[in-house]
């Protein structure tokens, strides 16, 4: 089973991404587990605590850019446990110069907010092991 | 130690003195110059002087008169000397006279003691002597002050050998009596010192004179090519001014060929003149091959008709300045004395200044471009900016909006992914609220982004009344307490009693945006402090402070902007980045301002001033149809006594402390009368009533003057009715108020509505409010009577049968341009017969207003007619 880290700190976001792969067609999507944070902080935190697979990662924290995180994870400067996890920004920036900003950081995805329950679930089965 | 040395320096001075002498007489002899001949005499004294001394020096006897006459001789230096001065510059009446009476004395005295003279007479020589040429020297030091270049130093030299002469006299004297030969000998070094400087000053050599001229010229080339020139034409103006400073005369004219060989004055630094426009060039040309200073007033009329009669200066030089390629200037210089020098140097200098007057234009051409590349590139950067602020902009807006349609689109996809129950889906009541909370986000950025761009482009529609912002506060916290309630926030309130003169929307808008930033970023179990308070000056303040996170002093400026929020771009972002921007354009729109105290962790503390609503007086229930007069008074004694006297004659009143808050309520509230004074904070009564009278709507308002200022003539030129000096006589003041406030008529009303019910309904509301109506249904009629009737207001259904509403109304407000109009139209469905309201716009000015036109009285048309319906009392 899958872990999915879901940083965002919108309640209302991660009611949504939750109840939209909870729902999902796609077995391994539905059954993964989901564990959030509302924090750049919290992020980090909960991938040195555990092994986590695909980490979607909002731009807009309280504490700084997304995209930070996203340069850690890629300059191998953070503490895990297990090994480097998939990216996936999910913003509502979505000109060009948001989307190489984030490839350039480090992220293996990207997904436009808004976004259907569909491409949600298709970006995180897409990125998903197995 | 021997005298010899001594004896070929007392010698080699006579030479130079003589020299001088032969020199300066030679240039007389030529010229016939006055003040040639009068440095001719000063060097006579001397050589005398000097022939004597060598001669006595020499073994043999000397005639016993010799001695004292070449002292009675040398003593007339010093008044020769002042004799010169007096031709440079003026000097004082009565002084060369009484230097030549003590000469005369002094003289005299040398004179009868003979060969031997006694120790005081000696001594009174001397004393005079220095004190001769104190006075001369003082003289010339004083002009050489008032010059600049080659000409101060020229005349500070003379100075100072005219004081090195005194000083050689006095040696000489003292040596001689006491039998000193050291003394004597010192006298006849001084002796050749001021020889030289004299040599120096009054017929300096070709090398030095050459020198002089060319630190003058390079002075003046480089003063002009520093000097800030704006434009070409300045450049000779500038070029007048620093010649009449390097040369030191009183007046520069600069003069330049037009295109039909006259020359033209095109630069003048000196007293003003009336434009001389142009000069014969005939005249010029003789005055410039004298090559000398030529008297003003001899000659040259046309120089003289341009210039003479209003300089006082006597004397003109005027010098050729060839400008390159291939031009030929003048440059007249206008001296009041006569100058110590001849223009040799000076024509140089004018030659000089020729070319380098061609550089400064050029400069000044190179200098106009460089501004305008300056210009464009300043305009091409500010929009590169602009088109930036517009990419930023729409970045942000797209991101703004992206963020609740997330949540919309999102969760309703959810829904329909729902299993179906026939018709229905069974949702989680959770999901409708997020989806509602989040168009409810969406709509409150739409408006956000309108009021920006309403604001932006100045279309915002501010309804300023007076309103009690204390009351207005606490409503609001009440709305806002279940946020407060979940966020478990202390609310403290210090609320004065204040009454801002504000849009009530707006206000609330702009009060809500604060309060509820507050509530968001202040963490749970927090403090909010919400205060309003009078501020001098008819300001009324309304203070939220939080306990909440703060916003450092960087980024005080940009929370204010539009999506610009605390923290850089790879910051927090929270709310949509628009709340505080329309705050402060709002607050702006209200001619108020907003201000933020705050630090990081300190919690942050938004200050709103608007002004304060002017006092209106509250007035009994009953009488609530009395005439209204608004006093505008700044004296609040004044004001109660007034107030209190009118409301006995049963008007009621408001009353406005400054003409600006005056006008506003006679904008928004139109009185039936004004009382106005005339000294007021601010703009005063005149020129309230000027504005008054220049507004359509208020110029129909009486208005009369109450102050202590009598200046009724003006009062009721301005158009008052009458003028009041105080103490008001009361009794005279009730007279005129009620005889004018009877003699009104009715404004006088067209209505053109097809739908008799309709017609009927309007008519009988206007009438009730006082109203002279005429009313017709067919739109060709009104049209037609609007032409010709004078009408105060034109009311006008919009969905007329036979003209098409707006026709109708573009025409009516095209032939009556001052008529307001006001256009109404049936809502859809709606049944007048039931008394629906109607929705009326009105387009009076292009101002868009909404108003219920159920009862289409008085209450919606008053503000339009800018008059208030004659009162029961006064009919």
């Amino acid at each position: 089973m899958s872990t999915i880290l879901l940083v965002e700190d919108e309640d209302l976001n991660r009611t949504l991404v939750k109840a939209v792969l909870a729902r999902a067609q796609i077995a391994a999507v539905r059954h993964a587990e989901i564990i959030d944070a509302g924090s750049l902080a919290a992020a980090r935190e909960r991938l040195a605590g555990g092994p986590i697979d695909l980490v979607l990662l909002d731009m807009n924290l309280p504490d700084g850019n997304g995209l930070t995180l996203a340069r850690e994870l890629a300059a191998g400067e953070m503490a895990l446990d297990g090994k480097r996890p998939v990216v996936v920004a999910v913003t509502a920036s979505v000109l060009p110069q948001d989307r190489a900003a984030a490839l350039e950081a480090g992220c293996d995805g990207f997904l436009d907010k808004p976004y259907a329950a569909a491409d949600l679930v298709a970006v995180v089965a897409e990125h998903l092991p197995g | 130690m021997g005298t010899g040395w001594s004896l070929v320096v007392l010698f080699a001075a006579l030479m130079t003195f003589a020299a001088l002498f032969v020199r300066s007489l030679w240039g007389y002899l030529r010229r016939r110059d006055p003040l040639q001949r009068d440095i001719t005499w000063v060097f006579l004294p001397p050589t005398v002087f000097f022939v004597a001394a060598v001669a006595g020096a020499l073994p043999g006897p000397l005639p016993s008169w010799v001695e004292p006459m070449a002292y009675a001789i040398i003593l007339t230096q010093p008044c020769l000397t002042v004799r010169l001065a007096a031709r440079l510059r003026s000097v004082p009446h009565g002084l060369e006279l009484f230097v030549w009476l003590t000469w005369v004395f002094v003289a005299g005295a040398r004179l009868f003691t003979g060969a031997d003279p006694t120790d005081p007479v000696l001594a009174l020589v001397v004393v005079v002597f220095l004190v001769g040429e104190g006075i001369a020297a003082a003289l010339l030091f004083g002009k050489a002050r008032r010059r600049t270049g080659a000409n101060r130093a020229r005349l500070t030299i003379a100075s100072a050998a005219t004081l090195a002469f005194g000083g050689m006299i006095a040696l000489i004297g003292v040596g001689t009596f006491t039998e000193k030969p050291a003394l004597e000998a010192a006298g006849r070094v001084l002796a050749m010192v001021s020889g030289l400087g004299y040599l120096f000053a009054f017929a300096p050599p070709r090398w030095l004179r050459r020198a002089f001229s060319a630190s003058t010229a390079q002075k003046v080339t480089e003063r002009l090519l520093r000097a800030p020139v704006e434009s070409p034409e300045q450049v000779w103006q500038i070029y007048a001014e620093i010649m009449r400073v390097q040369t030191g005369a009183d007046a520069v004219a600069v003069l330049m060929p037009r295109p039909d060989g006259q020359l033209a004055t095109i630069g003048y630094s000196g007293p003003s003149l009336p434009t001389p426009d142009s000069l014969d060039n005939a005249d010029l040309t003789a005055l410039i091959r004298a090559g000398r200073p030529a008297r003003l007033r001899e000659g040259a009329p046309s120089v003289v008709a341009h210039y003479g009669d209003d300089l006082s200066d006597d004397f003109v030089t005027a010098l050729s300045m060839p400008v390159p390629p291939d031009v030929d200037g003048a440059v007249l210089l206008f001296n009041r004395h006569r100058t110590l020098f001849r223009d040799e140097d000076l024509r140089q200098l004018a030659a000089l200044g020729g070319q380098a007057g061609v550089l400064a234009e050029r400069q000044a051409v190179i200098a106009a471009q460089r501004r305008l590349s300056d210009e464009l590139s300043q305009s091409v950067e500010a929009l590169t900016r602009a088109s930036k602020a517009k990419s930023t902009f729409l970045a942000n807006m797209s991101h703004e909006l992206r963020t609740p349609l997330n949540a919309i689109i999102g969760f309703s996809d959810l829904m329909r992914l729902e299993e179906p129950d026939s018709d229905r889906r069974r949702v989680p009541a959770e999901w409708i609220e997020h989806i509602h909370t989040s168009g409810r986000h969406l709509l409150g950025l739409i408006n956000d982004i309108l009021d920006l761009a309403k604001v932006e482009a100045g279309h915002l529609d501010l309804r300023l009344a007076p309103l009690r912002v204390d009351t207005a506060l606490i409503e609001l916290l009440t709305g806002l307490s279940p946020l407060i309630t979940t966020k478990q926030l202390t609310v403290k309130r210090d609320l004065a009693e204040v009454t801002a003169l504000a849009d009530r929307v707006r206000f609330r808008q702009i009060v809500e945006n604060l309060l509820s930033n507050a509530i968001k970023f202040t963490p749970s179990g927090g403090t909010i402090t919400v205060t309003t308070r009078d501020l001098r000056d008819d300001v009324v303040e309304v203070v939220v402070e939080d306990t909440g996170i703060g916003i450092a002093e960087a980024d005080h400026g940009r929370v204010f902007e539009e999506f610009q929020q605390a923290g850089d771009d790879e910051g927090r972002r929270a709310g949509t980045g628009l709340g505080l921007a329309l705050t402060r354009r709002l607050v702006e729109a209200h001619d108020g301002e907003i201000s933020l105290v705050s630090a990081p962790g300190q919690g942050s503390s938004f200050a709103v001033r608007l002004p304060a609503a002017p006092i209106v007086r509250s007035v009994p229930a009953d009488d609530a149809d009395a005439p209204l007069v608004l006093l505008i008074e700044d004296d609040p004694q004044a004001a109660d006594l007034l107030s209190a006297q009118l409301s006995a004659a049963g008007y009621r009143i408001a009353v406005a402390g400054s003409g600006e808050s005056g006008l506003t309520v006679a904008g928004t509230t139109p009185p039936d009368a004004i009382v106005l004074d005339v000294t007021l904070p601010g703009i005063d009564g005149f020129e309230v009533i000027r504005r008054l009278k220049a507004d359509a709507r208020l110029a129909g308002i009486p208005v009369f003057f109450a102050s202590i200022v009598d200046e009724r003539q003006a009062g009721l030129e301005l158009g008052a009715s009458d003028y009041f000096v105080k103490p008001v006589d009361q009794a005279a003041l009730l007279a005129a108020l009620a005889q004018t406030l009877a003699d009104r008529s009715s404004p006088r009303v067209l209505v053109v509505e097809d739908d008799d019910q309709v017609r009927c309904a309007i008519e009988q509301g206007l009438r009730a409010g006082g109203a002279d109506v005429v009313a017709c249904a067919e739109g060709r009629d009104g049209l037609e009577l609007s032409r010709t009737g004078h009408f105060d207001l034109i009311v006008c259904d919009m969905q007329s049968t036979d003209v098409d509403g707006f026709s109708l109304m573009a025409a009516i407000a095209e032939d009556s341009a001052h008529t307001p109009v006001l256009g109404i139209t049936a809502g859809i469905g709606a049944d007048p017969s039931d008394a629906a309201p109607l929705v009326a716009t009105a387009m009076a000015g292009g101002v868009l207003a909404e108003a219920m036109a159920g009862g289409a009285g008085w209450e919606t048309l008053a503000p339009l007619l800018g008059r208030r319906p004659p009162s029961r009392k006064d009919t």
